[in-house]
């Protein structure tokens, strides 16, 4: 048994969109233990409570370690509509404006909870009634964002309907912009992503306790207070300052999320699925394709990968619980070299698994049209290989690029060292 | 190298572009590809002849035109012809505000070299010549890019592997011809001014030949409203590509065998000057081909279904040098910039409401801001469901200069 230590481990957690790789360091950054898991096999909860127990063999069992996270994982939100339970207080004539600007983008609201004020008909009873109105259309809302501009509403009508929502136990947003709609998204996206942020956050301090110290990175740095559409930007903000340490104004990171190239340069506006957003950002690019596309027979019975990645969940047929093949599948030989993607995928390398997989690509091989565009599996790698390769090319010219993340050896590329745990660990450090 | 390799070059060496044509020297379609938005298709193919027969254009030649009566499309849409070797040449295009002016076809680089001669007019004697020089040098390194993928040029031009895949897009087209109806269905429209636009569309197979004949006779003759042929043949191209869903496959083969007769002088086939009703008259015409694909398709044994045009109103404000669109239709509205505006106070909202199918916008222009109004399309009737006015008047005109105070006010219907 070991002696009981008096400075707070530390834990480094990258949480992607599907998995997390976490490591626990003690006070002398030694490392006490680190993992990585596939998050539709095996629950960050799950992961948490191992990383504790391990913490607490090590001799930190009455210490609240202090958490530094990287994450994507808000990503997962970005197909979907948001703010399903987000109520909004707007000035009559300005319903759901800031939608109109381009009506394919997603909504970040319910269009229904929608509360019109005109100013003369501001009054507490006006409010009680519309608060009983939505909560019959959404039982569950508990969100509000306040647009209500100041040269329309004076400061204590502003006042009145934002101490009235939080007397009703709502969780208050204000628009201090409402006249500019890409302010009043940011403020939409900040209230309809709130609920994934609390998940993560309680997760954590549900297993280590509720004053464990949790920082995000945001913006270039670890903060503990933040927007929560600054979390978007967080993997990638990260890359880009690792590029930066590294003397490199690129990187290219390919894992099974993704791959991409991230540059050092940032834009002001984020054209986020929901509308633009005025948020500086990292300029990224994504490369064709994503891993996660579906390898399938198109209209023409032709093969072709989706444009859209499908869902992580259930994942590529090589991760067990997959039935779709995945261009990760068609990589299977190659991601099977891998020890990361091994220990992520559990039932990677069964002989089952093997013919489940073999059968899935043959049936689509075998089930093309006959014509000059019939092509093989290795074809269709090659081409994939080549195009990344190609595009590397293009963009790596008279730049000093870096190439990281576990997938880069399956194009035949030379990576660098990168260690999620150990490089969040050394910029909390710094 | 296969026909699917070519495809994969194809679409490797162009990637930057939204909407372009790429052809061999002898004026071949390999390739073409339209945004959402707008179609010119055919309308960057005359363009390509006309610099090929007048020009010559070499290796690394770069040339622009923007006539709208000699293969243009508007003033303010420059199309780009760049030769990228002896047999690959590539066409795009870009909207430019700045010139309200015709550029017959006009070399601008010649052999990689700025030609100083056309710069020095078209470039450095321009009011705006900073504004130009940028535009212009975007382009160029645009095409630089492309450039310098020279293996892909090398390999797209030869001629053996243009056959193939010419050959292999052909026996898709082919393929999805023969999976649809064939006979022929014909419907009309009526515009404004009570001329009228008529398309007959015919699908046959004779002897395993397949022909697309689309028929404008009896259409009524060009008065001030108009289109070059050019402009109307794009846009049936681009609708008869997506209906058979061989847009990856669009090539010379496809062109082949689509014949379109439109009567001499006739709305469908005389140019106007400026361009201006080219993107209502295509949308029209599209939407006539569309309309009767979908019958002779039509699961109904026999349909009456009476042609109706769909809701649509195109304009763009053009401010501070700068062309901000604004789309509506019977779906969606897309007011690209629009927030630009707002943040640059050049205009300010005084309601912008949306409901579950009805938008209503009206905004007001800024004391300094002096923008212009272009409609490009306005196919509605004013009514409660559709409003386009300026000062509680529909507008007089299809350019018109915004004042400061103006109010703009706008309601749509959206499905």
């Amino acid at each position: 048994m070991m002696s009981a230590t008096t400075t707070a481990p530390v834990i480094a957690l990258y949480l992607g969109e599907s998995y997390a790789s976490l490591g626990a360091f003690d006070s002398a950054q030694k490392e006490i233990f680190e993992k990585t898991v596939f998050l539709p096999q095996v629950s960050l909860k799950n992961l948490l409570t191992q990383t504790k127990q391990k913490i607490s063999e090590s001799g930190f069992a009455d210490l609240a370690p202090q958490v530094y996270i990287v994450t994507k994982y808000l990503d997962r939100l970005k197909n979907f509509r948001l703010g399903g339970s987000v109520a909004q207080v707007v000035a009559a004539g300005f319903e759901n404006s800031y939608s109109l600007m381009n009506t394919n983008s997603l909504s970040l609201a319910a269009a229904s909870l929608v509360i019109s004020i005109q100013p003369e008909e501001l009054t507490e009873e006006f409010l009680q009634a519309e608060l009983v109105r939505i909560k019959k259309i959404n039982p569950d809302t508990n969100k509000v964002v306040i647009q209500l501009s100041e040269k329309k509403f004076s400061a204590v009508q502003r006042e009145l309907v934002h101490s009235f929502f939080s007397k009703s136990d709502f969780n208050v947003f204000t628009c201090p912009q409402p006249e500019n709609l890409a302010a009043v998204r940011k403020v939409l996206l900040n209230a309809g992503t709130e609920g994934t942020k609390e998940e993560i956050l309680s997760e954590i301090k549900e297993i280590f306790g509720e004053n464990t110290e949790i920082s995000f990175w945001c913006e270039n740095k670890f903060k503990k207070n933040f927007e929560n559409h600054e979390l978007f930007g967080s993997c990638n903000s990260f890359l880009a300052s690792w590029a930066q340490s590294e003397k490199s104004s690129t990187v290219a990171y390919f894992d099974h999320e993704g791959f991409r190239l991230i540059h050092a340069q940032e834009e002001p506006n984020w054209q986020s699925p929901w509308g633009s957003i005025p948020a500086s950002h990292v300029q990224t690019q994504e490369l064709y394709p994503h891993p996660f596309s579906e390898v399938r027979l198109d209209h023409l019975s032709m093969i072709c990968i989706s444009q859209k990645p499908s869902q992580h969940e259930p994942g590529p047929v090589c991760a067990g619980r997959g039935i779709k093949p995945l261009v990760l599948d068609l990589f299977f030989e190659e991601i099977a070299r891998i020890p990361l993607m091994k220990s992520l995928f559990s039932q990677f390398n069964s002989d089952a698994q093997k013919q489940k997989l073999e059968n899935h690509l043959a049936i689509i091989e075998k089930g093309q049209q006959e014509n000059l565009f019939k092509t093989s599996r290795s074809e269709i790698k090659k081409q994939i290989i080549d195009g990344i390769n190609h595009e590397l090319n293009m963009v790596a010219r008279g730049k000093n690029m870096k190439i990281i993340g576990s997938l880069a050896p399956v194009f035949g590329l030379k990576s660098a060292k990168f260690n999620w745990p150990e490089e969040i660990l050394k910029k909390a450090l710094t | 190298m296969n026909a699917k390799t070519y495809q994969t070059l194809l679409t490797q060496l162009t990637q930057n572009l939204s909407s372009f044509s790429i052809v061999n020297e002898e004026g071949h379609l390999l390739f073409s590809k339209d945004s959402q938005l707008e179609c010119l298709s055919t309308s960057r193919l005359v363009a390509f002849q006309i610099v090929k027969k007048y020009l010559k254009p070499k290796p690394l030649d770069l040339i622009i035109l923007n006539d709208p009566e000699n293969g243009g499309f508007s003033l303010t849409k420059i199309i780009f012809v760049a030769c990228l070797n002896e047999n690959l040449n590539l066409i795009w295009h870009e909207d430019l505000s700045l010139v309200d002016f015709k550029i017959p076809p006009t070399p601008l680089f010649e052999g990689n070299q700025k030609n100083s001669f056309v710069w020095s007019a078209l470039v450095e004697n321009h009011p705006e010549s900073n504004l130009l020089r940028d535009f212009f040098e975007q382009q160029k390194v645009k095409l630089d890019f492309i450039l310098l993928q020279k293996q892909h040029i090398q390999h797209l031009s030869l001629p053996k592997n243009q056959t193939a895949w010419l050959k292999a897009s052909q026996e898709i087209f082919e393929a999805q011809f023969s999976n649809k109806a064939v006979g022929s269905s014909e419907c009309s429209y009526k515009t404004s001014n009570q001329q009228l636009i008529k398309l007959k569309l015919t699908l046959e197979e004779k002897q395993n030949i397949k022909l697309l004949t689309l028929d404008f006779t009896n259409t009524s003759l060009a008065t001030d409203y108009s289109a070059a042929s050019h402009v109307v043949e794009s846009g049936l191209i681009q609708k008869i590509i997506q209906f058979y869903q061989i847009e990856n496959f669009f090539s010379q083969p496809v062109l082949d065998k689509i014949k379109i007769i439109l009567p001499p002088k006739s709305i469908v086939s005389k140019a106007h000057p400026r361009g201006e009703w080219n993107h209502e008259i295509q949308s029209i015409c599209s939407q006539l081909c569309l309309f009767n694909f979908n019958q002779l398709n039509s699961q109904a044994r026999k349909s009456n279904a009476i042609f109706e045009v769909s809701t649509e109103l195109k304009f763009d404000l053009v401010s501070s040098q700068r062309i901000y669109p604004m789309r509506f239709d019977c779906k969606n509205v897309a007011l690209d910039g629009f927030e630009s505006l707002l943040t640059q106070n050049q205009i300010q909202l005084l309601e912008c409401h949306r409901g579950e199918q009805n938008i209503h916008l009206k905004f007001e222009i800024a004391d300094a801001a002096k923008p212009v109004l272009q409609i490009k399309s306005k196919l509605f009737t004013e009514g409660k469901d559709w409003t386009f006015k300026i000062n509680n008047q529909p507008p007089a005109g299809r350019k018109i200069q915004l004042q400061s105070k103006d109010q703009i006010q706008i309601n749509w219907k959206i499905n």
